[in-house]
């Protein structure tokens, strides 16, 4: 059963620099109970991506599409519909948990905000489902914790206790955006090993967006791949990387350590001076002269593998 | 791809092109109107006397207490002499005694806190008290107990202002004297024998001076804000010299009848001090590295 | 956080003594002798006497007028920690006699200034950051400009001009009733306003670009219940060390203003015993300022350090 369908989706910026286009024309689909990472090098649109699920983006962005959502229309509802979805059905766990946690306010205070706003609890009572959330999350002492502050846990605690924050009201679609960024790899390698614990256990569909292969591979069903602001191919883990077919895809694998750590030419182009036709290729080892006018279109080439790239489209 | 339809209306792509066409003017909008109007006020002051048509000084009864009109834009005193021509006169007063108070002040306290910084040791920490001990009061209260001491007068209004007015100076340049030494590139440059002069004077100074001038600019603004305020409680300058705070005070008296000796010596003191926070605030635009429109990556 | 306070007290008083001492030179450079001063218009009253040289030296004697500053000082200072700063030259009275009763005045303008300048400044600030750019936003931001460069003393001038003589609604001087505290209060606080409103705003309008604002809209929360419970404690922060600069700054400009409306305070005693040359009650006078902006600096810096809870437990 499909949860989210992004369609056709356009966000640009307006900013003094210029227009940026951060996302440009991507379809994406998230079904029950999936896992889908998103992969793409830091600027290449996928946050942006994430934060228009929720509509958290800036006064200086303009959004055209559609994100269906349960027979909704997100970019179309009130603000006020808008609210009551966020934290509730839909939630996000950020990057940066030292920057995204308030600092004058307790964790307490802040983790049983979604509990008093979407289940009306009165605060003692969320306090306690805070404490509840603290032990699943594996944080110790938690009820000395939520006294404290944020600047008072340790980083790795301050990610749990981010998606302790998230998954507070059960939501049927979670985006964790980056969530082991500057994290030790022992603690990396815990945050992970709760987060896959956590995603199996629930029934809800997770959005993975990172730039980290290894952990895409450890807790995604599907992975679509991100590029200068658009998806250039999808697939199951599995097929993907058995089979990648986009050069960019096949670029990103063998520049992991594992596979020899082989680097790819060029730099990521700047999202408000895009090139014309095929975004990649400028750096495409194998571009054709079509590559350089036509923008390829997503085409099907096994069973739920997509890639949008010349050599595999034949008109 | 149709750039028409993301845009609310044809204005904002008009306006997102314009405004990456004049980043650069935009930034500096504030700075410059603070320019023009400073040099306006420049120009008034070193040409009052082309610009008037009165003399400030000379005294005629007949003619006092008149509204304003066009013989007598701002209108004229109770001794008869015209508003406008001693505004103006006021204000080489005004603004000479403010450079001079600033540039005292900066200079002073530049050199105080230079050397608090680099020379960092016993001599700092006395320095750093004395500076938290001046701090404490305002610089008014200062510049009245000097005042009742040494009598009233521009000069000693100059003096007293910026007896206390070097100890910001010395405070941000003290600390930005010891973020810049700690700095590698000092230790390179020692490395190949420079004299602490040569260091001082080529390299700390030129790394600080940016914030200095800008907090200069603000403060011309308060310096000029306190010699009126002293001259209003008429221990500034003395009569006949116009000065603005001082004209202010002669013009209480006679609020019931002429309100324009208050008015207008007012307006010109808020026009000065608002050139001169707009400088200030145009430089700092400049000075601070420009915090863009956030755009998530 | 007892620690802090135990400690920024000390600095405190070495503060009060410090300025104390710069204050009682300073006004040692008066010209004249003193020990004849004090005769002609404290003992005897009469501008014109001409005392002898054995009543003269008499004073010196008595008040130790012979010994040097830094003795003459600390002679004071003892005499003022048991209360007794001197008499003035103009009246003959107890310093203490006459600063006391004029300190409650001070401190009700000053306070109700001060109030009258946050309940105007904070809100104006919040609402203006909250809807940048929008026609609130910008004239409350013009009108702060120009408050800004306005000098306290012709914002009397013309209220009172408005007001009292136009409109005839309030009193242009005294003191007794809240239709004499009005005009002062409004003068006093203006500029202090357009400040702390300036502050406000620009301090909003960083928190509300911070992270923890976008998680707090990711939960679902509304625009009121951020602005009230993640963004104010935050921005305040900064503006609370403002105020406190601001505070002190007000107490001069009381000076000004008590001039002006003849309120009964520290600043017209003060501006009155400089122009009578008083030098006891200038000194008693500096010395109490001293001590209230001292106060009120430190009550502000333990505010903050209140607020904000990464300071809080040091």
């Amino acid at each position: 059963m499909t949860l989210l369908s992004i369609q056709n989706l356009r966000v640009h910026f307006l900013t003094e620099d210029g227009i940026v286009k951060a996302v440009n024309d991507v379809d994406l689909v998230i079904d029950e109970g999936d896992t889908l990472g998103l992969i793409g090098e830091t600027g290449c649109g996928k946050t942006v991506l994430g934060l228009s699920i929720l509509r958290l983006l800036p006064k200086n962005a303009r959004i055209e599409g559609k994100i269906l959502y349960r027979g909704k229309d997100l970019l179309k509802i009130s603000e006020e519909e808008m609210r009551k979805i966020r934290g509730k059905e839909i939630a996000m766990i950020f990057q940066n948990a030292l920057t995204s946690l308030n600092p004058v306010l307790t964790i307490g205070t802040q983790l049983s905000e979604p509990f008093e706003l979407h289940h009306g609890l009165k605060k003692k009572n969320a306090i306690q489902k805070v404490i509840e959330m603290l032990k699943l999350v594996q944080i110790p002492s938690p009820s000395e914790r939520v006294r404290e502050y944020p600047h008072e846990f340790s980083g790795g605690m301050r990610q749990r206790a981010m998606i302790a924050m998230g998954l507070a009201c059960k939501p049927f679609l979670i985006i964790a955006d980056e969530p082991t960024k500057g994290l030790d790899v022992t603690i990396q390698a815990q945050i992970i090993d709760l987060m896959r614990e956590l995603t199996k256990s629930s029934m809800s569909s997770m959005l993975l967006i990172t730039h980290d292969l290894s952990l895409a591979t450890e807790l995604c069903d599907n992975i679509a791949v991100m590029y200068a602001g658009e998806i250039i191919e999808y697939g199951s883990i599995k097929e993907l990387f058995k089979n990648p077919k986009h050069p960019y895809t096949q670029g990103l694998l063998d520049s992991h350590p594992s596979r020899g750590l082989k680097p790819m030419h060029g730099i990521s182009p700047s999202l408000i001076n895009l090139p014309e036709g095929c975004k990649f290729h400028p750096r495409c080892a194998l571009a054709m002269k079509v590559c350089k006018n036509k923008r390829p279109q997503m085409v099907e080439i096994e069973k739920k593998h997509f890639v949008r790239c010349f050599l595999y489209d034949y008109d | 791809m149709n750039k028409i339809i993301l845009f609310k209306n044809f204005n904002e792509i008009a306006e997102c092109w314009f405004r990456q066409r004049t980043k650069h003017f935009s930034k500096q909008k504030t700075l410059v109107i603070g320019l023009i109007m400073i040099f306006g006020l420049i120009f008034m002051a070193i040409f009052a006397p082309y610009i008037t048509p009165y003399d400030p000084v000379e005294v005629n009864l007949r003619n006092n207490l008149l509204p304003p009109s066009w013989e007598h834009p701002f209108g004229t005193d109770n001794l008869g002499r015209d508003v406008f021509t001693r505004v103006i006169y006021a204000t080489r007063i005004d603004l000479l005694a403010g450079f001079l108070v600033v540039g005292i002040s900066m200079t002073i306290g530049l050199l105080i806190g230079i050397i608090a910084g680099y020379y960092s040791g016993k001599m700092d920490k006395i320095l750093v008290g004395m500076i938290d001990t001046f701090l404490a009061l305002p610089d008014i209260i200062l510049a009245l107990v000097i005042v009742s001491s040494l009598g009233p007068g521009i000069y000693n209004a100059i003096v007293s202002l910026s007896l206390f007015g070097w100890v910001k100076y010395a405070r941000v340049s003290r600390s930005l004297t010891l973020s810049v030494k700690e700095k590698e590139f000092i230790e390179a440059i020692k490395a190949i024998g420079a004299s602490d002069f040569y260091i001082i004077t080529r390299h700390i100074v030129p790394n600080i001076i940016a914030p200095i001038l800008t907090l200069a600019a603000l403060h011309i603004g308060h310096a000029i804000l306190s010699l009126a305020a002293l001259g209003f409680l008429g221990l500034g300058v003395q009569p006949p010299m116009p000065e603005w705070g001082a004209m202010l005070n002669e013009g209480r008296a006679f609020l019931r009848v002429g309100w324009w000796l208050s008015v207008f010596p007012g307006l010109m003191i808020m026009t000065t001090v608002l050139a001169f926070n707009l400088l200030s605030d145009g430089l700092r635009d400049i000075f601070d590295p420009r915090v863009r429109e956030e755009v998530i990556k | 956080m007892l620690r802090y306070i135990v400690k920024r007290l000390a600095i405190a008083v070495f503060v009060i003594f410090g300025t104390s001492a710069l204050t009682f030179f300073l006004l040692s450079l008066t010209p004249g002798d003193t020990a004849v001063i004090i005769i002609k218009r404290a003992f005897v009253g009469d501008i014109e006497y001409n005392p002898s040289i054995v009543e003269v030296k008499a004073t010196k004697d008595l008040l130790g007028l012979g010994n040097p500053l830094y003795i003459q000082y600390l002679q004071w200072l003892i005499n003022a920690l048991h209360g007794d700063f001197g008499r003035s030259y103009v009246t003959g009275r107890p310093v203490l006699d006459e600063i006391l009763p004029r300190l409650n005045a001070t401190i009700e303008l000053a306070i109700v200034a001060a109030a009258f300048s946050l309940l105007v400044a904070i809100p104006l600030g919040v609402v203006s950051a909250v809807r940048q750019n929008s026609g609130i936003d910008y004239l409350s931001m013009a009108i702060a400009t120009f408050f800004v460069a306005m000098p306290n003393f012709w914002v009397a001038l013309i209220l009172i001009l408005i007001f009292s003589l136009y409109l005839d609604l309030l009193p242009a001087t005294g003191y007794g009733g809240i239709e004499h505290l009005i005009l002062p209060v409004i003068t006093l606080g203006a500029g202090m306003a357009a400040i702390t409103m300036r502050l406000t705003r620009s301090s909003v309008l960083e928190v509300l670009r911070l992270d923890y604002v976008r998680t707090a809209r990711a939960k679902g929360l509304d625009e009121r219940r951020i602005i009230l419970r993640h963004v104010l404690k935050n921005a305040m922060i900064p503006v609370i060390t403002v105020v406190g600069l601001q505070l002190a700054h007000l107490l001069a400009g009381t000076v000004i203003v008590e001039t002006i409306f003849a309120w009964p305070g520290i600043g017209k005693l003060l501006i009155d015993s400089v122009n009578a040359r008083d030098i006891p009650v200038i000194q008693g006078c500096v010395f109490f300022i001293a001590i209230i902006v001292s106060l009120v600096t430190l009550i502000t810096d333990v505010i903050y350090r209140f607020l904000d809870p990464r300071i809080k437990y040091e």
